[in-house]
């Protein structure tokens, strides 16, 4: 755990450098409240901070009001090191947001004191914080291929027809239902996965794939023009075809219907996800295992057979 | 002031120095205190002849610092009196400011033989 050491008495620096060393911290130290500030307010910055009320630049209670001004989290635990010993002075502390107080000279068994309650506190938010970013993947991921949900591509389709152009894949796995019926649901799952899977590998970084039905996927394409659209919809169909999945020893096969379209201009979400149900649509009934680009202005008659 | 309070609080020393397992930290801080005061003390003096009650102030402040940490008592606790006065408006008295030195002399002596 590391540790921010701010005092301008290079005395009590070299003392609290050694003595938290010996506790197991790595002490960072700043000699005046400005060098203090830039690293609490830095990147990744020390969860716990020992600051001097009076220090040339910025005094440490004026630097723990800042703060806890600025609300960041994680949370950034403050003890205020000062001379000054009178209840008027705790309470100062103590409203300019410090957690703790510690009277100079600093006596190393109550420094070990007040610091505990600062591990406690920092190891509750973190378990808090860490279960809140599990629940917020829950509610945002598909559980069998950790794809993102429905709702979720969703959301990110919405802001994505914000700034065309814009295109979307819809996937779709060919005779799903009678890969379930011949290979059981156990077998379905993996496919589903494995599918995902190679979604996701054949699409850039900045796309986005979503699982949003039972064997149903839609690809985002932020940037992406018809023809790159198309070669994209034609890689993840190609990429699915090639890569063979087996089951007890017999591969399965797997092919993939996709319905491509592509925006230049601002188009509400519902048109595109439309059309590119059209296209969809088209590669299935024209015999599946294809792409179909659908036009925006004839969605009802695709244009377009790869 | 010059009896009220020990020189050195040895027990201080002791629990937080851990001088038998680290001579070499306190024998490093105390070299920094003594480089330290002697400059300390001498702007003390001249914001006295000059009437500068703030730097008065503040330079006693972070002697008290510097002395309390090496548990030299009595020297913090004249700092924190000087401090005080100034705090107050008003300098110290010709005999404090020597006192400054003859304790700081004592207290380098004890730590720094």
């Amino acid at each position: 755990m590391r540790i921010l050491v701010a005092d301008d008495d290079p005395i009590t620096r070299i003392r609290l450098r050694n003595s938290l060393e010996r506790m197991g911290f790595a002490v960072l130290a700043a000699a005046d409240g400005n060098k203090a500030q830039e690293i609490l307010t830095g990147d990744d910055p020390p969860r716990l901070a020992i600051l001097d009320w009076e220090m040339p630049g910025l005094a440490g209670v004026d630097l723990c009001r800042m703060i806890r001004a600025a609300g960041d989290e994680p949370y950034t635990y403050v003890v205020i090191l000062t001379g000054r010993s009178r209840m008027e002075d705790v309470i100062e502390a103590m409203d300019a947001g410090a957690d703790s107080f510690l009277c100079k000279p600093v006596e190393l068994a109550e420094l070990k004191a007040r610091l505990r309650p600062g591990l406690r506190m920092l190891e509750l938010q973190r378990a808090l914080i860490q279960a809140r970013e599990d629940y917020r993947h829950e509610a945002t991921h598909d559980a069998l291929t950790g794809m993102l949900n429905r709702r979720a591509i969703m959301e990110i389709l919405r802001d994505a027809v914000q700034n065309p152009p814009v295109a979307v894949a819809l996937v779709d796995i060919d005779h799903f239902k009678h890969i379930n019926d011949t290979w059981g649901h156990d077998v379905g799952d993996k496919v589903l996965i494995h599918t995902a899977h190679c979604l996701v590998a054949s699409v850039r970084p900045e796309d986005r794939v979503g699982r949003i039905g039972g064997e149903e996927f839609l690809v985002v394409l932020p940037g992406c023009n018809v023809e790159s659209a198309l070669s994209v919809g034609e890689r993840l169909r190609s990429q699915i075809e090639a890569e063979t999945i087996c089951y007890e020893g017999t591969p399965i096969p797997l092919t993939l219907s996709v319905g491509v379209v592509a925006v230049k201009t601002l188009t509400p979400y519902e048109q595109l996800l439309h059309a590119a149900d059209e296209g969809l649509y088209a590669a299935k009934r024209g015999g599946r295992n294809r792409v179909i680009l659908s036009q925006l202005s004839s969605p009802s008659q695709p244009s377009h057979e790869q | 002031m010059s009896n009220e309070f020990p020189l050195i609080d040895h027990r201080f020393l002791t629990e937080n120095w851990a001088p038998e397992e680290d001579p070499e930290l306190l024998a490093e801080a105390v070299a920094i205190f003594r480089t330290d005061s002697y400059a300390v003390i001498e702007a003390i003096t001249t914001a006295v002849q000059e009437g500068n009650t703030l730097v008065v102030r503040q330079k006693s402040h972070y002697l008290k610092g510097g002395a309390g940490n090496l548990g030299a008592v009595r020297l913090a606790k004249l700092c924190d009196a000087i401090e005080g006065t100034a705090r107050d408006g008003q300098l110290p008295s010709a005999t404090q400011i020597q006192s400054l030195t003859d304790i700081l002399g004592q207290t380098l002596k004890v730590l720094d033989p």
